[in-house]
This record gives C-alpha cells, sequence and structure tokens, in this order.
C-alpha cells in the first residue's frame, strides 16, 4: 500500500481571522478554535488518522520571527505527535518565516527543514517497506526578501543532478509565481515546469491553485482561512502516487468565509426577522455539500453578503444592514453561521430604467446610476475624488486599515442610497 | 390623450361581489357610493392598471381605456396586467402619485404658515422632498473618536507585546553565549575536581613507597604461606595413612569372594540364563500336564461307572455294532408325539360328525325347490290382484259409444243440421273411440307386466302352498308361513354341510395316523426294539438308549485326552534330562523333582552371578584406595614445595609461621593503597586528566596538582549563577511559548482598521449619496424648474381669475403679487383658498411636466373635499372645473350626498352641464371569458416565487415540483413539465392555481381563460396536454404497469403471515411486476402454488406486461398524429412535437 503524503500551504501560527471575537462567545467557541493553531491540529489529526507517509509544510509556517515562541508549542506538539505515529515531517521556510522556521527546526529535532539558507536540496521521503522512493526537491528562504528566483542558483541543478533515477521527485517551494520583480522570490512557471519535476507544490499565496493535471504546478493555499477574503475551501492536500499523480484538497480549515450575492426579488420578506431567516435558507442552499468538511462542518461559517435586486421589502433591507453582527448570527443548524457584513446593493423596487424616463429628482438619479453601471462620467468621478478626499488621507488609510472601495463602486453604492432616500423622502400621502 | 371609459373590479379584499363604473364622462365624473363600497380600491385598481402595483395582487379587474379614440382593453390579475390589443403609451410611474390627488392634505397644510412655501417647493418638485432625503443622509463628521483610540491602543498593546518578544529573542541568541560561559564554569569544575584527585594519587603513591620498604625487610617465601599451613600438614599426613589401610581391608574381601564363587560353578558348563528361564518355563507346564493327567484318570473312571449303569438299565437289549446316532432317536419321538396329536383330532372329528349329523334334516332339496317355487307364485298373486279387480268396461264403453258417433258422419245430416255440426261430431266420436282403446290396451299392459293371477294360483298349487282361499288375507298367512318354513330348511343345510366337512377332515386324518403307525415301526426296529412295543414303551426305551449313548461318548473322549497328556509329560522330561546332562547333572524322575531340580539351579546361578559382580567391585575398589593413597603422597609433597621448606622441615614452617602476622598486614596495606591509586589513576585517564590538566602522569607532584586545583576551583566558581541566569530565561520563553497574546493583539488590531474602514467606507458612501442629491437638486432646477414654475404660475393665475401672479425672489423665495393692487403678498398673506389654488397650481405644473405628451391623464380625486366648508369647496372645485375645460378627466369619489348637490351648484354656477351621479354597485353579469375563472380567494392566491434569472430545473427545485410518473395520469402531472421552455407562461399559470395539466384542460375546455391567456398560448396549451396524454398512453401500452397492494390483496395469495414482507416488496420492487414477482418467490416459505396464483392474477389483471412496449420514434410519431388538429390549430410544426413527446419520454425514464 502507498501512503499518500500530506501537503501543507500556508499556516501562519500566530494568526487568526479578525472581526469575529463578537460572536465566538455565543458560539461557547474560544477565538483559537478558530486560529491557525486549530487548522495545524485538524492538519495533524488528519495525517495520524489516514496514516499519512509524510507532511511537507510549504513555508511560511509561522507569521514572523517574534511569533515563534507561540508557535513552538503547537510546532512541537504536532512534530512530536507525527512522530510517534511514525510519520516525518518536512518543511521549507517561507518569506514569514525564513529565520523562524530554522530556529524552530533546530529546537524540535523531528522537523526535517529541507533547503536550509536558500540552497536547494533533495531529502529522500522514509517509506515502509514496498513503497515507492520518493524524493522531495525544496528550498528555504534565507532571509525575509529574495529578489532572485531561487531555481536560478547553482544549486538547483546540482540538487537536480543528484535526484535517484528510481524515485519520484516532488517540488515544494515558497515565493511569487510568475511575478519578475516580486521580493518574494520571483518563481518562472516556465523554468519549474521545465525541470524534471513530477509535481510542484508552492506556498505563499493563499487561495488554493487548481491542481490537476499529469503534473501538478501550483499554490496550495492556506490551511485555514485566515480572512474574510479567504473565501471558499482551504486545507491542506493530499498527494497520491500510485503511478500518476493525483491530489485532492481536504477540507480542514476551521472557519469558512464566503462571499454571497443574493438577488432580492418582489418575494423577498417584508419583515427584517423573516428576511434574514429567508437570507440564511438561501445561503445554506446555495453553499450546500460544499459546506461539508472532512471533520463534519467548519466550526463557523461566515458569509459577507451582498444584496442585489429590486426587493419591495426596502425597510427590512434597511433594517439588516444596520444590525451588529451578533444579531445576524444563526447558530441553529451545524454550521452555525454569521453574516458579518451585508453590502446593499439593491435597487429601488422601481423599474430604473422607466424612472430615468421621469422629468423629476429620482428620474435624474436614475440617470445617474445607469450612466455610472455603464460608463461614469469623469466630471462626476472627479467631484467625487474632491468630495472624500478627506477620507482618503492619513489617518483613514494606511497601516492595518484595509483600503477603501474604488470611487466608482462608491458612487455606485452612493446613488442607490441617495436614489432610495430622495423616494422615501416623497410625500406620498397623496395616495389614495 | 387617454380617457377612462369603464372600469370593473371583479374581485378585491373587502369587494368579494365587486364593483363597477361604466360609461364614463371624458369630463367630471362623480361617483357616489356610501362608505366601504369600494372607491378607495376603485381609485388604487385604476392607477395600479395602468402603472403595475405588486400590491394589487390579489384584484382582479378590468378597465377600458380611450386613448386618442382607441378602445384598449386591460385585465388586471395577481398584480399583473394584460393589454388587449396593445398597451397604452404613458408617462414614467412618477406620475402615479401626482394622480392621486388628496385635496384634504393640500387643505391641511393650507392653515397651517409654516412650511408652506418648502409645500410649494416640494409640489414643484413633483412631490420629492430632498431636504428631507438630505436629511436623512446625515453628514458624517470626520472623527474618529473612539475608533482611532481602539486601534492606538491595539497597536500599542502589540508594539509592546512584538518588543516583549523581540527582547526575549535577544534573550534567547544570548542563551547560547551563557550556555557556553555555562559549559566553560562546568568545565573548570571539573578540572578543579581532576586536579584534587591528582593530589590525593600523589600523596597515595608515596604511601606505597614506605610500605614496599618495610615489607622488603622480612624473611623471603612468606608470602606463600597463608597461616593454616601446620593444620594442613597435619590433614595430609592423616589421609595418606588412612589411604593404605582402605587398601589392605580390600585386598582381603577380594579373596573370599573368589573363593566362594568357585564354590557355586557347575560340573560342565554354566547355563545361559535364558536357557534357565525357559527350562523354568518348561517344567512348570510339565507339571500342570502331571496334574491334569491325575484328574482325567479320575474322571475316566467315573465315566466308566455310568456307562455300566446305563448299559444295565438296557436290559437285554444289545447296542448295535455301529455307533448309534441321537438323531434316530430324536426321530422316533417327534413320531411318537405326533402320533399322539393324530389321535386326539381323530377323537374330536368323530364328536362333530356324530353332532351335525343328529343337527340335519331329512328333507329333500327338491322339497326346498318346490317351497320357493310357492313363495314366488304367492308374491305374484299378491301384486297381481289389485290391477286384476280394475274393470275393463269403461274402455269398451268408450269405443263403441266413439264407433257410433264416428259411422253417423257417413250419412247424410239431418235437415235442421247443418254439415258443419256434424263433422264436429264424426271428430268427436274418433277422439272418444281413442281414448276407450287407448284405456283398454294400457290395463292390459299393466295386468301382463303384474302377472296373471291364475298363473299363481296354479303354481302354489303345484308348490303345495295353495292357501285356505284366494283372499289377500290367507293368502297373506299362507306367504309369512311358507318364510318361516323356508328359514329352518335353511339352518337344517347349514348343519348337513358342517357334517359332511367333518367327515371328510375325519377320513383324512385317521389315513395320516395309520401312516404314521408304519413309522413308527420302522423306526423302531431301526433302533432294534420290538416293532409292535406300546408307545409308553417305546419312549421309556428310547430315553434308556440317549443315556447309554451320551455315557459312551463321554467315556471314549476321556481316555483319548489322557492317552495324550501321557505322551507328552514323556517327552518332556526326556528331553529334560538331556539338557542336564549337558551341565553335568542327573536326569530328573518325574514332573514335580524336575521342578525342583530346576529351581534349586536357578537358585546356584543366581548366587554365582552375585558373587562374579561383588569380586568385580572389590577390583574396582581396590583401585580407587590405591589411586588415594597415591594423591594424599602427592599432596603432601606438594606442600612442602609450596612453602619453600625442605620436606619433613617442620620448625622452619614454625619459625615462619610467627612471621607471618606482620607480612600480611604489610601487605594489606599496601595493597589497598594500591588500589586506591589505581582507580583514581584510572578516574584520571578516563577523564583525559593529564591532558587536561597538562601534568605528566608518571611525574607529576602533589604541589603541581594541589596548584592547579586552587586554579580551576577559583575559574568554575560563577557557575551556579550562569545557571539561574540560563533557567531565568528559558522560564521566560516557556512562558511565551504557552501564550498566545501576540496573536491575540495581531486580532484586535486587524479588527480596529476593520471598524475605521467600515466607518470609512460608509461615510464616504453618505458623502457621495449627498453630493448626488445635491447635483439631482441642481438638475432639476436647471432643467425643469423654470417650466413648471412657468405652468404652475399660469395655472394660479387661471385658478384666481387673474387676482393674483406667482413670483420667485432671488432666493427662491415665493411670493404672490395682487394683479388688482400690484402688492407683493408674502404666502402666509394669502387667503386658505388662494393657497390651495397656490398648491394646485404648483401640482397640475409638476403633473404636466411628468405627463409629457401623454398627458392630460385623468385625475382621481377620493372624498378629497368632504371635510371643507362650502366657500372653499367652490374655490377647488372651480378650478377642477378649469382643468375640465382644459381637457382633463376627474373622476371624484366621494360618500357624501352634500358633496353631489355642491358639485351640482358649482358646475351651475361655472356654467358647465351637470354631470349626472354614478353610483357604485356590483357589476352586470359576466361577460363571456369571466365565467370559467375560479372565484379568488385572497387567503389561498399560491405565493409562487418568480423564476427570475432561474434555469428550468432551479425553478422546479425552489418549487419543489415532484418527479413525473409515467403511471399516472397525464392530468396529475405538473404543469412545468408540460411547458419547460415557458417558464413565464408557467408563472402564469401558477399564480391563476393551476398547478396540475388536468384542472388546466378543464379550465381550457370551459373556456375558462378565454380573456386570460392570449390565443396562442390557448392553443399551445391545448396541444402539448393533447400530446402528453397520447405520448403516455402509447408509452405505457405493452409495459403493465405498477403493482399495488390493492392488486396484491385482491389476488388472495397472501397471507397474514408475509402480508408485511410483501407490502415492502410492493414498495420496492411494484414498479416491475416480473422483479416483484421474482422477490416474492425468493420469500423463505412462501409456496410456490401461491406464487402461481399471484402471477396468474397479474397477468389476468394487465398488469404484468402483455407484449412489448413501443419504441420511442412510434410512440412520437403516434402521438403527433393524434393530435394533428391541435398541432395545426396552435400553428405548431410535428417536427417540434415529436422532440416534445421525446423530452416526455425522456422524463418519464428519469
Amino acid at each position: 500500500m502507498n501512503r499518500p503524503l500530506l501537503l501543507v500551504g500556508d499556516l501562519h501560527l500566530g494568526r487568526r481571522p479578525p472581526g469575529l471575537g463578537e460572536v465566538l462567545p455565543e458560539l461557547g467557541l474560544e477565538p483559537r478554535e478558530l486560529s491557525a493553531v486549530a487548522a495545524w491540529e485538524a492538519t495533524v489529526d488528519w495525517a495520524i488518522r489516514r496514516e499519512i507517509r509524510a507532511v511537507v509544510l510549504a513555508g511560511d509556517v509561522v507569521e514572523g520571527l517574534r511569533d515563534r515562541f507561540e508557535a513552538f508549542t503547537h510546532l512541537a506538539r504536532g512534530t512530536k505527535r507525527l512522530a510517534d505515529a511514525g510519520i516525518p515531517l518536512l518543511a521549507v521556510a517561507g518569506n514569514h518565516d525564513g529565520e523562524a522556521l530554522p530556529r524552530l527546526a533546530d529546537r524540535v529535532p523531528e522537523v526535517i527543514l529541507v533547503g536550509r539558507g536558500g540552497r536547494w536540496e533533495i531529502v529522500p521521503i522514509p517509506g515502509r517497506d514496498g513503497e515507492p522512493p520518493v524524493d522531495l526537491l525544496g528550498w528555504s528562504f534565507p532571509a525575509p526578501t529574495v529578489r532572485n528566483d531561487p531555481t536560478e542558483d547553482p544549486s538547483f541543478e546540482e540538487a537536480l543532478d543528484r535526484r535517484r533515477e528510481s524515485a519520484r521527485l516532488i517540488g515544494v517551494v515558497h515565493g511569487d509565481l510568475d511575478a519578475p520583480g516580486s521580493r518574494h522570490a520571483p518563481l518562472s512557471r516556465h523554468r519549474l515546469a521545465g525541470a524534471s519535476v513530477d509535481a510542484w507544490f508552492l506556498g505563499h499565496i493563499h487561495v488554493p491553485g487548481t491542481l490537476d493535471g499529469p503534473r501538478p504546478l501550483g499554490y496550495l493555499g492556506s490551511v485555514g482561512a485566515l480572512d474574510p477574503g479567504e473565501t471558499g475551501v482551504h486545507g491542506p492536500w493530499e498527494l497520491e502516487l500510485d503511478g500518476g499523480v493525483a491530489v485532492r484538497q481536504i477540507p480542514l480549515s476551521p472557519v469558512r468565509f464566503e462571499n454571497v450575492e443574493i438577488e432580492l426579488g418582489d418575494h423577498a420578506p417584508a419583515e427584517p426577522d423573516a428576511l434574514l431567516a429567508s437570507l440564511e435558507g438561501t445561503i445554506r442552499e446555495r453553499l450546500g455539500p460544499s459546506l461539508v468538511t472532512a471533520g463534519g462542518h467548519p466550526r463557523l461559517l461566515a458569509v459577507r453578503l451582498t444584496l442585489t435586486g429590486r426587493p419591495q421589502a426596502r425597510r427590512a433591507v434597511d433594517e439588516i444592514v444596520r444590525l451588529e453582527p451578533l444579531e445576524r448570527l444563526f447558530p441553529g443548524e451545524d454550521p452555525p453561521m454569521v453574516i458579518s457584513r451585508i453590502t446593499d446593493r439593491t435597487r429601488p423596487a422601481i423599474d430604473l430604467e422607466e424612472l430615468a424616463a421621469a422629468t423629476t429628482p429620482a428620474g435624474e438619479l436614475a440617470r445617474l446610476l445607469q450612466a455610472l453601471e455603464h460608463d461614469p462620467p469623469r466630471e462626476l468621478l472627479e467631484a467625487a475624488e474632491r468630495s472624500i478626499g478627506g477620507w482618503k488621507g492619513s489617518g483613514w488609510t494606511g497601516g492595518e486599515i484595509p483600503p477603501p472601495p474604488e470611487t466608482v463602486e462608491l458612487l455606485r453604492t452612493a446613488a442607490r442610497r441617495a436614489l432610495l432616500a430622495v423616494l422615501d423622502g416623497r410625500r406620498d400621502e397623496e395616495e389614495p | 390623450m387617454i380617457r377612462l371609459r369603464e372600469l370593473t373590479i371583479r374581485e378585491a379584499p373587502g369587494l368579494p361581489d365587486g364593483v363597477a363604473l361604466s360609461s364614463l364622462d371624458p369630463g367630471l365624473n362623480l361617483v357616489w357610493g356610501p362608505n366601504a363600497s369600494g372607491k378607495s380600491t376603485l381609485a388604487r385598481v385604476l392607477l395600479g392598471t395602468l402603472w403595475p402595483d405588486p400590491t394589487l395582487g390579489n384584484v382582479l379587474a378590468e378597465v377600458v381605456l380611450d386613448e386618442d379614440g382607441r378602445e384598449l382593453r386591460a385585465v388586471l390579475r395577481f398584480g399583473s396586467v394584460r393589454w388587449e390589443p396593445d398597451p397604452p403609451a404613458l408617462p414614467p410611474a412618477e406620475i402615479r402619485s401626482l394622480l392621486a390627488l388628496d385635496l384634504r392634505s393640500l387643505l391641511k397644510e393650507s392653515t397651517a404658515d409654516a412650511g408652506f412655501s418648502r409645500r410649494v417647493t416640494v409640489e414643484l418638485m413633483a412631490g420629492y422632498d430632498l431636504d428631507a432625503a438630505l436629511a436623512s443622509l446625515e453628514a458624517p463628521t470626520p472623527r474618529k473618536g473612539p475608533l482611532q483610540k481602539r486601534l492606538n491602543d491595539a497597536r500599542t498593546e502589540l508594539r509592546r507585546l512584538e518588543h516583549k518578544a523581540e527582547d526575549l529573542a535577544r534573550q534567547e541568541e544570548e542563551l547560547n553565549t551563557l550556555r557556553q560561559r555555562q559549559r566553560e564554569a562546568k568545565q573548570a569544575v571539573t578540572l578543579a575536581q581532576l586536579a584534587e584527585d591528582a593530589t590525593r594519587l600523589a600523596a597515595i603513591r608515596a604511601e606505597i613507597d614506605a610500605l614496599r620498604a618495610r615489607r622488603d625487610a622480612l624473611p623471603p617465601g612468606l608470602d606463600r604461606l597463608q597461616g593454616d599451613e601446620a593444620e594442613e600438614l597435619e590433614r595430609l599426613e592423616t589421609a595418606l595413612e588412612s589411604a593404605r589401610a582402605r587398601v589392605a581391608e580390600l585386598t582381603e574381601r577380594r579373596r573370599h569372594a573368589r573363593e566362594q564363587a568357585d564354590s557355586l560353578r557347575l560340573p560342565k558348563r554354566q547355563p545361559e540364563s535364558h536357557e534357565l528361564t525357559a527350562w523354568r518355563e518348561r517344567v512348570r507346564e510339565l507339571g500342570k500336564i502331571s496334574r491334569t493327567l491325575d484328574d482325567r484318570r479320575e474322571r475316566a473312571a467315573e465315566a466308566r461307572g455310568r456307562l455300566e449303569a446305563a448299559a444295565r438299565g438296557l436290559g437285554t437289549w444289545d447296542p448295535p455294532p455301529q455307533r448309534l446316532d441321537t438323531d434316530a432317536l430324536s426321530t422316533l419321538e417327534a413320531a411318537l408325539g405326533r402320533r399322539e396329536s393324530l389321535r386326539a383330532r381323530v377323537h374330536e372329528l368323530e364328536a362333530a360328525v356324530a353332532l351335525w349329523s343328529a343337527q340335519a334334516g331329512n328333507d329333500e332339496a327338491t322339497g326346498a325347490d318346490r317351497l320357493e317355487t310357492g313363495l314366488d307364485a304367492l308374491r305374484s298373486w299378491l301384486r297381481a290382484a289389485p290391477v286384476e279387480r280394475i274393470p275393463r268396461w269403461p274402455g269398451w264403453l268408450a269405443v263403441a259409444a266413439g264407433g257410433i258417433m264416428a259411422a253417423l258422419r257417413t250419412l247424410p245430416p239431418p235437415p235442421p243440421l247443418p254439415p258443419g255440426p256434424m263433422a264436429w261430431l264424426a271428430t268427436a266420436g274418433l277422439l272418444v273411440l281413442g281414448l276407450g282403446a287407448g284405456y283398454l290396451t294400457a290395463l292390459t299392459l299393466v295386468r301382463r307386466v303384474a302377472g296373471g293371477t291364475a298363473e299363481a294360483r296354479r303354481r302354489a298349487a303345484e308348490a303345495g302352498l295353495e292357501p285356505d282361499s284366494w283372499e289377500q288375507p290367507a293368502v297373506l298367512d299362507r306367504l309369512r308361513e311358507a318364510e318361516t318354513e323356508r328359514a329352518r330348511r335353511l339352518q337344517d343345510e347349514e348343519a348337513a354341510r358342517r357334517g359332511a366337512d367333518a367327515r371328510r377332515e375325519l377320513a383324512q386324518r385317521q389315513e395320516e395316523l395309520e401312516t404314521a403307525g408304519n413309522e413308527l415301526r420302522d423306526l423302531a426296529a431301526s433302533l432294534g426294539l420290538a416293532p409292535d412295543l406300546p408307545d409308553l414303551a417305546l419312549a421309556e426305551a428310547a430315553g434308556r438308549i440317549r443315556s447309554w449313548i451320551e455315557a459312551h461318548d463321554e467315556l471314549a473322549g476321556l481316555e483319548g485326552r489322557l492317552d495324550e497328556a501321557g505322551a507328552t509329560l514323556r517327552v518332556g522330561l526326556e528331553e529334560l534330562g538331556r539338557w542336564l546332562g549337558e551341565l553335568g547333572l542327573e536326569p530328573a524322575a518325574d514332573a514335580a523333582a524336575a521342578t525342583a531340580l530346576v529351581d534349586e539351579l536357578a537358585g546356584r546361578l543366581k548366587d554365582f552371578e552375585r558373587l562374579t559382580q561383588e569380586l568385580a567391585q572389590r577390583e574396582d575398589d581396590l583401585r580407587d584406595a590405591s589411586r588415594d593413597e597415591n594423591t594424599a603422597r602427592q599432596a603432601l609433597d606438594a606442600f612442602w614445595e609450596r612453602a619453600g621448606i625442605d620436606p619433613g622441615d617442620t620448625l622452619e614452617l614454625r619459625r615462619r609461621l610467627g612471621l607471618l602476622p606482620e607480612h600480611g598486614k604489610l601487605d594489606r596495606e599496601l595493597r589497598d593503597r594500591l588500589a586506591v591509586a589505581a582507580s583514581t589513576e584510572a578516574g584520571l585517564d578516563g577523564e583525559g586528566a593529564w591532558e587536561r590538566l597538562g601534568l605528566d602522569r608518571e611525574t607529576f607532584t602533589e604541589e603541581q596538582a594541589r596548584e592547579l586545583a586552587g586554579r580551576h576551583a577559583e575559574e568554575g566558581s560563577r557557575y551556579e549563577e550562569i545557571v539561574a541566569e540560563i533557567k531565568e530565561i528559558e522560564a521566560a520563553v516557556r512562558q511565551a511559548e504557552s501564550g498566545s497574546s501576540l496573536e491575540e493583539a495581531r486580532a484586535r488590531v486587524a479588527e480596529a482598521a476593520q471598524a475605521i474602514a467600515e466607518h470609512r467606507d460608509r461615510a464616504m458612501e453618505t458623502v457621495l449619496a449627498r453630493l448626488l442629491v445635491e447635483r439631482a437638486r441642481e438638475a432639476q432646477r436647471r432643467d425643469h424648474a423654470p417650466r413648471v414654475l412657468q405652468r404652475a404660475q399660469s395655472w394660479f393665475t387661471a385658478f384666481t381669475r387673474g387676482s393674483f401672479r406667482l413670483e420667485v425672489g432671488s432666493e427662491g423665495a415665493f411670493s404672490a403679487i395682487d394683479t388688482s393692487t400690484g402688492q407683493r403678498r408674502s404666502l402666509d398673506q394669502l387667503s386658505d383658498g388662494t393657497r390651495i389654488h397656490l398648491l394646485l397650481a404648483a401640482r397640475l405644473a409638476a403633473i404636466e411636466e411628468t405627463e409629457g405628451a401623454a398627458g392630460p391623464l385623468p385625475l382621481v380625486l377620493d372624498e378629497a373635499l368632504s371635510t371643507t366648508d362650502p366657500g372653499r369647496f367652490g374655490e377647488i372645485a372651480g378650478a377642477l372645473l378649469e382643468l375640465i375645460r382644459n381637457g382633463r378627466q376627474i373622476l371624484y369619489l366621494t360618500a357624501d350626498p352634500d358633496e353631489v348637490a355642491q358639485w351640482r351648484r358649482a358646475c351651475e354656477q361655472a356654467g358647465v352641464p351637470v354631470p349626472e351621479p354614478l353610483t357604485l354597485g356590483p357589476p352586470p353579469e359576466a361577460a363571456a371569458g369571466w365565467a370559467g375563472v375560479e372565484r379568488l380567494d385572497a387567503g389561498t392566491i399560491p405565493d409562487v416565487p418568480p423564476p427570475d434569472g432561474l434555469d428550468t430545473v432551479a425553478w422546479a427545485r425552489q418549487l419543489g415540483v415532484p418527479a413525473p410518473d409515467p403511471w399516472r395520469p397525464s392530468g396529475d402531472w405538473h404543469v412545468l413539465h408540460l411547458l419547460p421552455d415557458r417558464l413565464p407562461l408557467v408563472y402564469d399559470l401558477l399564480q391563476l392555481g393551476f398547478e396540475r395539466t388536468g384542472p388546466l384542460q378543464e379550465a381550457l375546455g370551459a373556456g375558462g381563460l378565454d380573456g386570460i391567456l392570449d390565443p396562442a398560448g390557448r392553443a399551445l396549451l391545448r396541444a402539448r396536454t393533447c400530446l402528453l396524454e397520447a405520448a403516455l398512453e402509447l408509452r405505457n401500452e405493452g409495459r403493465g404497469r405498477p403493482v399495488t397492494w390493492e392488486d396484491v390483496e385482491a389476488s388472495g395469495a397472501v397471507s397474514p403471515t408475509f402480508e408485511e414482507a410483501v407490502k415492502g416488496l410492493v414498495e420496492a420492487e411494484g414498479r416491475n411486476p416480473r422483479a416483484f414477482l421474482d422477490a416474492v418467490g425468493a420469500l423463505r416459505g412462501f409456496r410456490r402454488a401461491k406464487l402461481d396464483q399471484l402471477e396468474a392474477h397479474l397477468e389476468a389483471t394487465g398488469i404484468l406486461p402483455s407484449g412489448e412496449p413501443l419504441p420511442d420514434e412510434l410512440v412520437a410519431g403516434r402521438a403527433a398524429q393524434r393530435c394533428r388538429d391541435v398541432l395545426e390549430a396552435a400553428q405548431i410544426d410535428p417536427a417540434e412535437a415529436v422532440a416534445f413527446v421525446r423530452s416526455i419520454l425522456n422524463l418519464s425514464r428519469s
């Protein structure tokens, strides 16, 4: 029996998904249960349960040098458990842990650091009798910044020359694929693909790649989703080497982030509670089976919801947008779900084209909105830039603060709000 | 220009019977109806038909319009509107709220001065209050306040923790240096220890040298003595003496054993032990034979005595020369027994013959025959007598009368009689004649069958059974007597038959008895007995002969066995004698002597062997004793040699033993010191001390070592301090490793930053939204306001009949100019009526600006003036009549009859025709197209999600459409399966309540969808329903149908025992009857006969397929052919129809 390898992308021990602290106590969860540590523990559990041949870490195991202390205990404990189960742990260092990982490897002898000091290295992966020989080709960041393509280092060809003819060769490296000029080990897809390596698995980018084909080449992605931008399925990958090369992702991320867009129609419930319940049902139905992970369900599903359409339930939408995340928490089903943010891109329940034909202020706004959807007037964009210039200054941007949306996008949202405000302000008591 | 002609509400909440308005005037329409009669609904429906209003989802209504002379008809249903032939050209829905004029609000505003100007502005802006809109978009404050503090705090904490981690990292890096220093200190401690050890070693070496000098002063050889040499010498000498005495004793004992063995040796040779064993067995056998011989001799003497006694019992009878066989005696005895039993049987038969002969009568058989004949005759008479008594004369009388009547026909009728009656008379005569002849014939036949009485009398007389008289009682008595007689005779016949049988057997037994006597005589003769001896004598003789034969045979057997044993004994004794001779011994006289001799020989031989073994043991013991003697001598020699003293010099031995304690003490001390020195040297060697300390192992001095120890001890004195420092750092690292504060702090920073970003984004959205509202206001002012204001001014002047003129100041403030005086008045200085006129003017200006070319559109006023005073009413009515004069249609809805009167007065004052008020009431009977539409029930109107953006499959899933079942009637299929390519039409049908095709088909047939669906849609539905029905029917041909539990129950083949199991199989396999039968057959214990019964039932009811199903192509072609007419009507191409049927067949497969 050929046991699979388990390839682990960016772990970033020391990080946890932000913005959920408010809802976790309601679910009886500790923040660490959604953190990178939890993802690492789930990965170790999986490797032991599946009797994996070896676990390979593709860099950025630790968030930074300062985090190596808090990471040490978890890394050492997991490594010890793996070692007790006869599973070796191999790792390359990434830009985040170019210094930290070697130090940790020095303290945890079971960790086999491959490619230390920025020199390519081939390491045989231990196996049982009868298992085919497999070599691991790896390179580790020697410093936080590497501007050259590591494959141009002479040690790359030297390592390849030392490969065993009878062994399958798997490449693991951390870097920026097809990003010349990157400070983080720019890697040439062409050069990687040209090397006589059976498959390349990369760390650095947190979005998992499409690792298919006879010679997969791409990113493993982060093991646990670390911020709301890391949507979709996250987890380590199992690599089968029976004959060909086959990989499959194991969804182990303790938290699942999703961006969901729902178009509300005329039948959307008019009551906020009912509307929320309806939205929850729609989200769960839409995500459906993809929510199932290797261990059941993620501990939490965090959804950023964008509402579109032309619902009659205008006021209900306004209300649920203004709710606190705790009020948009749905703990009843597995997994519990929180709608962490609702972006209202609904349009008034009117025919925008028809409204745009009107000679009223609402018609004027409707025409503006139409223009913004297609060809935003330069003059308007400039005026908008002037209006919000102060909000883009220091103190409101930079540092850890996420950048603002594009002005045109802001304008579209603002136009919808303006139109709704104008329509709401209309004197409609004349209606019989 | 649009004019409303008719408005009919068929159904709406609160109006179950509906309301209707017809023949509406193009100008003013006063609509009167009591409260809750539907006026407000009427207004909403009118506007909701022109501009669809989703809130009218439960209203069914029809509107007829006139658009520039063209009639347009609209049907409002479930919030959607269908226009025929096409919808009118209408302005944007924005105008809807403007057209529904609520004058009460105008009146209310008119009473309040504050904000009136703003209200006019709003009216001019088509009702939009942009100030209110801006107020709702509150300008955000650019202060971050708590958000920034939260971020700063989080950042500070993160930085603190990061610095702490960095400090710790630095300390951790210093750990290496500290550990190096720790190792060096530890090394110094070790070297100090080694140097101290070297110091001790040097001192010990000096002690060793002193001890060696003292030991060397003692005599040599003391180290060879142990101190116990005196005792050892005595022990060795004693052992030598003891060995010598043992040798002498063993030599004497060997001689004595040799003499005893010689005395037991046999003269010629010693026998082998197996020989002796065989002869001991043999002589035991000979002894046994000798004892048997004696016993047999005694038994032969007894047998001879019994033979002589038996011979005496035989008397003079001489036994035959040959040996007599006891079988002959047995045959004789059996013959005697058989003759005895034959004799007994003969006696029994002779008694039976005598008995039956006495019982048998003497009548002959012929008498019995006569008796039987007589009995038959008497019975015949009794049967025939009643028939004989039936008279014959009635027959003869009828024959005669009939003959006469028939003969009269041959004569001419008498004159008074016509020929007709005569013919009837002849016919009647012939009939009577026939009856008479028939009577006689039947009587004859009956008598013949019953037998004749005369014949019976004759036969009875011949049998001698003639009764006393031939009357029935006498005949019956005679019959009973004869039957008694016949029974007696039958008994006699039985006795005679049994007597004959006994006689026949008696003769046979007598003959057998004779034969047995002859055989017995022959047997007696063969045994030499007299043939005529009586049976008892013969039996006795046979018994005695049997005793003699048995005694004779016993004696002969015993004598034979006696001779055989004697010969065996003799031979054995002779062979024993020969063997004893070989040994040089005398032979034995008899078996007893032989036994004694052999036993003695065995004892002698055993003693000889024992002595031989003892002699060998003595030899071995002697050899051992000689060896011990030599060993003791050698040990003594070795002792002296070891002591280094001449053998036998015991004085020197004692002198040296006296010095031995002092020598031993010196030696022990020296060994102790040497051991300590060796151990210390080994330890120092193992530690590599000489090289590490820089000392020469052999030549170093104590002073050198002591100096080194002091120096290294000073160097190692900081070790503990360094260790403590390292532990402190390691503890800090462990604490850091067990926490997650850095991770938490980083998360807090991210959350705080995210909060700022969200606040910022929301603020920017608000700023931009306000910007856009302002721009909309500016655009409105720029592009439309002047025109609207101009219109408003015009209307205002018109409404006030030129009394006032509206003006706008440079600041945008409104004012009115009194044209009569030229005086400018602010709006709050105007009268209520004038202000109403101003608001109306503003509203109409906005309406006209919005409605554009489609205007003027109808205005709807719902109880607008019901609370106003007559003065104001007149002002408003005048203004509205002005609008009417300008071509605008107005619907004024009211529940107040006074308002109608006021309108009448206003019209009269204005000089316009007074309109006839329209009264609200239910609509007339439904026109064609409405009759078939089911009544709406607002509570049950289906809430159907629209298919917006969904494909058929996704929408079907959302609707929960069940999977189609080809075995269900086509009417049960969901309409989505009927129209998968027409989702909007399906949506309409579902909203109309048609979920299945069956009710849809009925509604189509009843015309219920006329006017609801367009003709093309209706034709399509007819075609599709026809195709669906045909496709399912054709598809199911030859396929049987699914089995149901009712089918199974009806077969009567399933007992309660199997009911649950078979129900389960119906669920699991029922759709495939053949598989279902197979599954039932596989049930344990289900009988074959019952399975056949079930199969027969399923066949008979058409459930089991009876033929082959049609191919899909054939199904599709035939279905299209069947529905040819409806397909043509719907203008559906046959290929399209075939494709539809294929899709149905595919659905059926799924």
